[in-house]
């Protein structure tokens, strides 16, 4: 495996709307479920060298990683976890994220974009699967 | 009020007891719910609900207090169910029953009031299988008072390592801090005979039976232990409230933990006197509703045939585990020769959290992660299991509904 950051085609080449677009279609939870898992596979491998306490995010029950980059104005970020329904909600996190500058960031309702796409209670703080956190750090950096 | 679920045959009977299960009548993502988490929490009958709710209705006023009717009342329904508490666990007398506000609580008291009569380098024995409400207070102690921590270990199917127990009881050790029912593997541990061995070498046992009364008679005087420990949610009745059980001398013997009114004979600026147990040990306004829906749940569960409801049980842990062995992806963890209506199982190549999430999506709830016993899978070489647990309401449809959905999961992936 590489050591690179490789930046992920979400939020780059495949934004918010192209996932409202693609969930918009899928009806019943096994569609969507398997559109997550499908986008999860699409997630740019995060080298094991990134994969450390500094990056972790609490999940509780599933561990996930965040790796943030800022370029002039833009935001990159790399994510893993070792699930892959949050690899899943990851991809669709960044689709939102990348690319973004901060103000961007802070001004986009990621409530709303999930409960568009039919996916709020995998947001919500009570979930153990790091998705919460991992937002809430997104924003954290960008404030 | 309480259905009488005798004469009929199995399905009526399940039905029966279903239908006093409120939670239960409902559905979870557009499926009919099938609740498999009991060992986490326990779903609670209607004479437990309805209990509290007239107590709030009728009856609330603070106990052992004032001299009017309602304060009478509360207190007699209060003390009622330490009486029934201490006949369900068969504790000698009814001042041996400590409200704690569950498990959790009953072992830090235990750790830091008994604890406190301990010096440099005593020992106290835990084993690998405990959850961290029964290894975490005992670190703490350890930690301030110099004392020394010794796991037992499990055998491989997921038993007490017997064999290494008698070496690890020294005449240094003080205290065997012990999980009745483990809440992982469902392993039902030999507590009178460790209880016999500890009591040779002089030193005491706390026995953890959160995940034990719910399913099996619990007889204090027969385990001759000296601590015993349990949850009210587990056992059908409310949270926030639970038993500390205590021999008699020890009880008296331990400092005061927590300090405040109730639990006071005598204050003055100069010094204060104690009141007697049980009320040395539960300072302020007690979880009086907690403790009324406690009583409840013990009538509840004593009016079962219990001995049906745990030939069910059993029933049903082997039709499970037998219909999980056919999944050629799925592992079983353990396999002890006495289990308890908890089973643990890993599915190769996933991760636990997916595989549960995706049972939600079908209505089905289980368990995925540590279960608070993260010792137990750094020996297990585990991150997680998936967990089912059994109550006195679960079916055959429930697991049949479960494997349906585990079946079509593992297609799904
Ligand atoms: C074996 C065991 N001990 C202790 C506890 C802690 O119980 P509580 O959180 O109700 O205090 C649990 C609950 O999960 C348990 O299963």
């Amino acid at each position: 495996m590489s050591n690179q950051l490789i930046n992920n085609v979400f939020g780059n080449e495949i934004s918010s709307d192209d996932v409202l677009d693609l969930f918009a279609q899928q009806s019943g939870w096994e569609a969507r479920y398997r559109q997550i898992i499908l986008l999860g596979k699409q997630l740019a491998a995060l080298p094991d060298l990134f994969k450390i306490e500094e990056h972790q995010v609490d999940g509780c029950e599933s561990a996930a990683w965040l790796v943030a980059r800022q370029q002039d104005d833009s935001w990159q970020f790399y994510v893993a976890s070792d699930t892959r329904i949050v690899n899943g909600l990851l991809a669709i996190v960044l689709a939102a994220y990348n690319g973004q500058s901060s103000e961007k960031i802070q001004e986009f309702d990621i409530e709303e974009y999930f409960a568009e796409l039919g996916l709020t209670k995998q947001l919500s703080p009570s979930r153990s699967n790091g998705l919460h956190a991992v937002v809430a750090e997104i924003k954290r950096l960008t404030l | 009020m309480l259905k009488k679920v005798t004469n009929l045959n199995q399905e009526q009977n399940n039905a029966a007891m279903r239908a006093q299960f409120p939670v239960l009548q409902q559905q979870a993502n557009g499926y009919p719910l099938v609740y498999l988490d009991s060992a986490a929490t326990t779903q609670k009958p209607d004479p437990v609900i309805e209990a509290i709710n007239v107590y709030y209705q009728q009856d609330n006023a603070n106990v052992h207090r004032a001299a009017h009717c309602l304060s009478a009342r509360a207190t007699q329904k209060f003390e009622h169910a330490r009486d029934l508490v201490a006949q369900f666990i068969n504790a000698p007398s009814r001042e041996q029953v400590i409200w704690t506000k569950g498990a959790t609580e009953a072992i830090n008291l235990v750790a830091q009031s008994y604890g406190s009569l301990l010096n440099l380098g005593d020992e106290i024995l835990l084993s690998t299988m405990e959850h961290h409400a029964n290894i975490v207070p005992w670190q703490q102690l350890a930690q301030q008072r110099d004392l020394v921590i010794r796991v037992i270990p499990l055998t491989a199917n997921g038993e007490l390592d017997m064999n290494a127990v008698s070496e690890l009881l020294t005449e240094r050790t003080r205290i065997v801090a012990i999980t009745h029912v483990s809440n992982v593997l469902g392993s039902v541990n030999p507590i009178a005979q460790l209880v016999k061995m500890s009591h040779q070498v002089g030193a005491k046992v706390l026995v953890d039976g959160s995940q034990a009364v719910a399913h099996m008679p619990v007889d204090v005087q027969a385990l001759d232990c000296d601590f015993y420990v349990f949850s009210g949610h587990k056992m059908y009745g409310p949270t926030g409230i639970g038993v500390l059980y205590g021999k008699t001398e020890l009880l008296n013997a331990m400092p005061v933990w927590q300090t405040g009114g109730e639990m006071i004979k005598k204050v003055s600026f100069s010094g204060t006197t104690f009141n007697a147990l049980p009320f040395k040990f539960e300072p302020g306004t007690p979880n009086i509703s907690g403790v009324i829906g406690l009583g409840a749940a013990i009538e509840f569960l004593t009016s079962l045939d219990r001995v049906a409801i745990h030939n069910q049980e059993q029933v049903l842990l082997a039709y499970a585990k037998q219909q999980l062995e056919q999944l050629s992806e799925i592992t079983l963890i353990g396999s002890p020769q006495e289990q308890m209506a908890v089973i643990s199982f890993v599915v190769k190549g996933e991760h636990h959290s997916d595989i549960a999430t995706l049972l939600d999506q079908q209505g089905i709830a289980i368990r995925a992660g540590h279960h608070c016993a993260m010792p137990l899978m750094d020996a297990l070489g585990l991150n997680g299991t998936l967990r089912l647990s059994f109550g006195c309401y679960t079916t055959k449809q429930d697991v049949d509904a479960f494997i349906t959905a585990l079946q079509k999961t593992l297609e799904f992936l």
